[in-house]
């Protein structure tokens, strides 16, 4: 992990110590526009920028030196922000995280010579991942049915819903776009961070997509709907209206007004319309309902009358006429029709509740679900969308933040400089990590994906690594080996009675190298030794930190030189590069020579060959042993795989640089680096790897890699110019076998079987035709047919 | 004699045949015939529709090779022996070795003429975590101890 020492230490390497450059970002910070392009200009930084120009973030990759401080340091280092336990708006320790597998170590800027926030990896996040970790969040759980609608059905919204945001949250690479995403915050290394504008997209794209519809009906009416104006407000209810609902029952929409008991009814102001195709009023009595519908539109439910008491709906009736008088309860002045004009019409009531109801033209809607979206049972939060109604991307993210600020836990502020010197705070919300289904699609997984307080067992990949752990696991139970290679025992001892061996800084070499040429000096070695650089051994540079015990003055001889420097200890160190997986991707003989071929980088040896058969499935442990004094190198590559853990292969090299420290010593460095010109030379003519495997002749070729020498010799001098870190190489050949080979023309097998015991189409190799009542001509006919393939 | 004639839809290197539309035929043999290939003239209405012929007397199922109508209206049907339907219950029992299957025995981690690639190839990257020291260390090694 870096620190912001580590971040000035990367400036200095770069532009020089005592550069304007470094001078300026250890006096102003990095929030200045100059600041910004130093920083740009620094081997290995990557800026994340989205699509409307806004600077994301800042990834610091391969920008530090190795020797970095733990954790412990970092803390000590002053920081701008603390790590609140508040919803929102929690500053985290500027803590930097390097990602075990990627090697990327980010840092976000920060304001003031600090760090001001989030110090972690950050990562591009497709839009599917990234859609089924929030809809997760919000509660629902996604299955590959819903990319049976569609592919690509999350690429296909998330840029719709809120064009003009979308832009700010977005990055485009390669065609396609992505969000994106942050792990690794606070040593968590498996816990995914999304921008907290991705939730409230993700909900509202859910929404319209139909995901909160219950699929019950809805009634609506035309965007026109000016002519409804006056109506059903005329049904006026006495002196006041009780309530005006307009209902759907799935096949017809109607406005329905209750009236308060007991008052009349009127019809004031009320105006023939097309759009009116009935009314009624009924009386809310039991068991009889007494209406009446307008002549002419009688549809069968519009006879049910509706009990407002008992939620029922009668048994529906001949509608008829009451007169008045006793038992009446409508006046005969109801007309069979609206004319054109205005209508006012007394219902005398009878002491109960009258309800009238206009039937007009309306639209119902019948919102569908979405399919593969659905309410996760083993969620602990819903979300209401009668709650959430906002109508825009800021709305709604401040009505989620108000009536589920639970879902905003554990957010982080990420404060990022921009180019013209402004900061922009993006905050990150913590999300659930999806898995992926057979197709690779992203989908929502088992228990301890959804709950996030459970460290989920996936971190963060892109996409295609997910793709690869998916269709990597091995069907057939492989053959395991065992046996572990012996230890081998570092040599210990020195001649440090002969010689004195400093590890010194630049300043203090600069120093030395002053006193080395001081008049004084030289008057006083001559004495013991006719060439003054007699006594200087030798100057070199290795690329493994020495073992030091303590420091000291530099001697010469017998001569003090006044120039403090660590004194090495010990010859020799080891440097562990970490373990990597390497895992089958197709699950079967493609994985393995000649399809596959895996070469290995070392630093200061080359490019290597290795069997993939070695290394398939196993972890690969890398090693370095290094001889400081002389710089030779030993790698030890270390394979695990089932019961076997065992150092497969070794090569050696030097990664010391020498520095000449005479004339003589220059000529043999040159010398050297020529020979090892020859050499690489001779290693291209010959060639490197082995021949492919042989397995047909008709397949031979097509299987086989072109074999090349990928490097020749590399230590030294020409070894401090390449990568310091090894990498696997592996090339893989694309599979083209047809969908119905198998059916057609079998699976390669050997095995002992009865025929009877078997299915499909076989091919025979051995056999013996005892026991078969057959001339000998059929019998040849029945050999050549086993042999060519019959179907059982 | 009995000739049963109708018809087999399934692949001729298919061991057990389904056989339908079986129709029969009794007669006497006229003439000599091999029990392999035989050749049969046959009175008949129509043989058009037909491929697939049993047997019993010789215990074996044929395949109809050719039909050919002779001048005297007869239909002379040339057979050839079916031996995967004809001795299909002894070869169900043989012990065998078996190189290729569709499902019995197939195994992914044999080579064989079913891997077929395309001559692209793409490389995947697998960085190691850590390394040699990015910038080295100056190592001064001096006469005297």
């Amino acid at each position: 992990m870096a620190s912001y020492s580590d971040l000035l230490s990367a400036v200095e390497n770069y532009y020089g110590s005592g550069s304007d450059e470094w001078y300026r970002l250890s006096e102003f910070g990095i929030d200045s526009p100059e600041s910004v392009q130093i920083l740009q200009s620094l081997p290995g930084v990557e800026v994340t920028t989205a699509n409307d120009g806004t600077v994301l973030g800042w990834d610091f990759a391969n920008a530090f030196p190795d020797s970095i401080s733990p954790a412990a340091e970092i803390n000590s280092n002053v920081q701008s922000g603390t790590y609140g336990s508040g919803a929102f708006n929690a500053n985290v320790n500027g803590t930097a995280v390097t990602n075990p597998q990627t090697g990327v170590t980010t840092l976000s800027s920060g304001a003031k010579g600090a760090l001001g926030t989030i110090a972690t990896v950050a990562d591009k996040i497709g839009l599917a991942y990234a859609g089924v970790s929030l809809g997760t969040k919000l509660g629902k759980a996604i299955d590959s049915a819903l990319y049976n609608i569609s592919p690509t059905w999350w690429d296909e919204h998330f840029p719709y819903i809120n064009p003009e945001t979308w832009d700010s949250m977005a990055t485009t690479e390669g065609g396609q776009q992505f969000v994106r995403g942050l792990f690794g915050l606070q040593n968590d290394s498996s816990t995914l961070y999304l921008d907290e504008r991705l939730l409230a997209q993700t909900y509202m794209m859910l929404l319209e997509s139909g995901a909160y519809s219950s699929g019950e009906s809805t009634a609506t009416v035309d965007p026109d709907s000016s002519w409804l104006n006056g109506y059903p407000n005329s049904l006026v209810c006495g002196s006041s209206l009780l309530g005006t609902v307009m209902r759907t029952n799935g096949q017809t929409v109607y406005y329905e007004c209750q009236s308060p008991s007991p008052y009349t009814v009127l019809l004031n102001n009320v105006v023939a319309h097309p759009r009116i195709i009935g009314y009624s009023f009924a009386r809310d009595t039991y068991p009889a309902y007494k209406y009446r519908t307008a002549s002419g539109y009688i549809p069968d439910t519009w006879r049910d009358a509706y009990n407002f008491n008992t939620g029922t709906t009668l048994v529906s009736g001949t509608p008829y006429y009451v007169s008045s008088g006793a038992g009446a309860n409508f006046s005969d002045s109801i007309p069979e029709t609206l004319s054109s004009t205005v209508n006012t019409i007394a219902v005398a009531t009878y002491n109960l509740r009258i309800i009238a109801t206009i039937l007009i033209d309306g639209t119902i809607v019948t919102p569908g679900t979405l399919d593969g979206v659905n309410d996760d049972a083993r969620a602990s939060t819903y979300i209401d969308p009668s709650l959430i109604t906002g109508t825009t991307l800021d709305e709604v993210l401040q009505q989620l933040k108000q009536y589920y600020p639970q879902l905003f836990d554990g957010a982080v502020d990420e404060i990022v400089v921009q180019p013209d010197g402004t900061t922009k705070t993006v905050t990150y919300i913590p999300v659930p990590q999806p898995v992926t289904d057979a197709n690779g699609q992203p989908i929502t997984g088992t228990t301890s994906q959804i709950d996030i307080a459970v460290t989920p067992e996936n971190t963060t990949e892109t996409q295609l690594q997910q793709l690869t752990d998916s269709i990597t696991e091995t069907v057939t139970p492989p053959d395991t080996g065992t046996g572990n290679t012996p230890v081998i025992p570092i040599p210990v001892g020195s001649a440090n009675a002969l010689f004195s061996i400093y590890n010194p800084s630049q300043a203090q070499l600069n120093n030395f190298g002053a006193w080395l040429w001081s008049s004084n000096f030289v008057d006083q070695l001559l004495k013991v030794f006719n060439d003054p650089m007699q006594s200087i051994i030798g100057l070199h540079k290795v690329f493994a930190t020495p073992p030091t015990s303590g420091s000291s003055t530099i001697h010469v001889g017998y001569l003090d030189s006044g120039v403090g420097s660590a004194v090495v200890g010990g010859q020799y160190t080891s440097v562990d590069c970490g373990t990597v997986a390497i895992d089958e991707y197709y699950g079967n003989v493609f994985d393995y020579s000649p399809f596959t071929q895996i070469s290995l980088y070392l630093p200061f040896i080359g490019i290597v060959p290795i069997d993939s058969g070695d290394v398939m499935r196993s972890k690969m442990n890398i090693k370095y042993h290094v001889d400081v004094i002389t710089g030779a190198c030993l790698a030890e590559v270390r394979v695990k795989r089932d019961g076997e853990n065992a150092i497969l292969y070794t090569y050696s090299g030097n990664c010391a640089v020498q520095y000449p420290t005479s004339s003589g010593s220059y000529m043999g460095i040159v010398g050297a680096l020529a020979a090892t010109v020859g050499t690489v030379a001779s290693a291209i003519a010959t060639g490197g790897a082995t021949a492919p495997m042989a397995i047909g002749a008709a397949t031979s070729l097509m299987g086989a890699h072109t074999q090349v020498s990928k490097s020749g010799a590399f230590s030294g001098n020409s070894g401090a110019m390449g990568i310091k870190k090894p990498y696997i190489i592996i090339s893989r050949i694309q599979p083209n076998i047809a969908s119905t080979a198998a059916e057609l023309a079998g699976k390669p097998a050997n095995k002992s079987t009865q025929i009877k015991e078997c299915n499909g189409f076989i091919k025979c190799r051995e056999f013996i035709l005892s026991g078969i009542p057959a001339t000998e001509s059929e019998l040849n006919e029945i050999a050549g047919l086993l042999t060519s393939g019959v179907y059982v | 004699m009995d000739i049963v004639i109708g018809y087999t839809a399934d692949a001729p290197n298919k061991i057990d045949k389904e056989f339908t539309n079986q129709f029969t035929v009794s007669g006497t043999l006229r003439k000599s015939t091999s029990i392999v290939n035989p050749s049969i003239d046959i009175e008949i209405a129509d043989l058009s529709q037909a491929n697939y012929v049993y047997i019993p007397l010789f215990h074996r199922y044929y395949y109809i090779t050719n039909i050919t109508v002779t001048v005297n209206g007869l239909w002379q049907v040339d057979l050839s022996v079916d031996v995967l339907k004809s001795f299909a219950p002894f070869i169900k029992n043989l012990s065998v070795i078996l190189s290729d299957s569709t499902v019995t025995g197939a195994n992914d981690y044999l080579n064989g003429d079913i891997w077929i690639n395309k001559v692209k190839q793409f490389t995947d990257i697998i960085n190691f975590p850590n390394g040699l020291l990015e910038n080295g260390e100056y190592i001064l090694i001096t006469a005297g101890g």
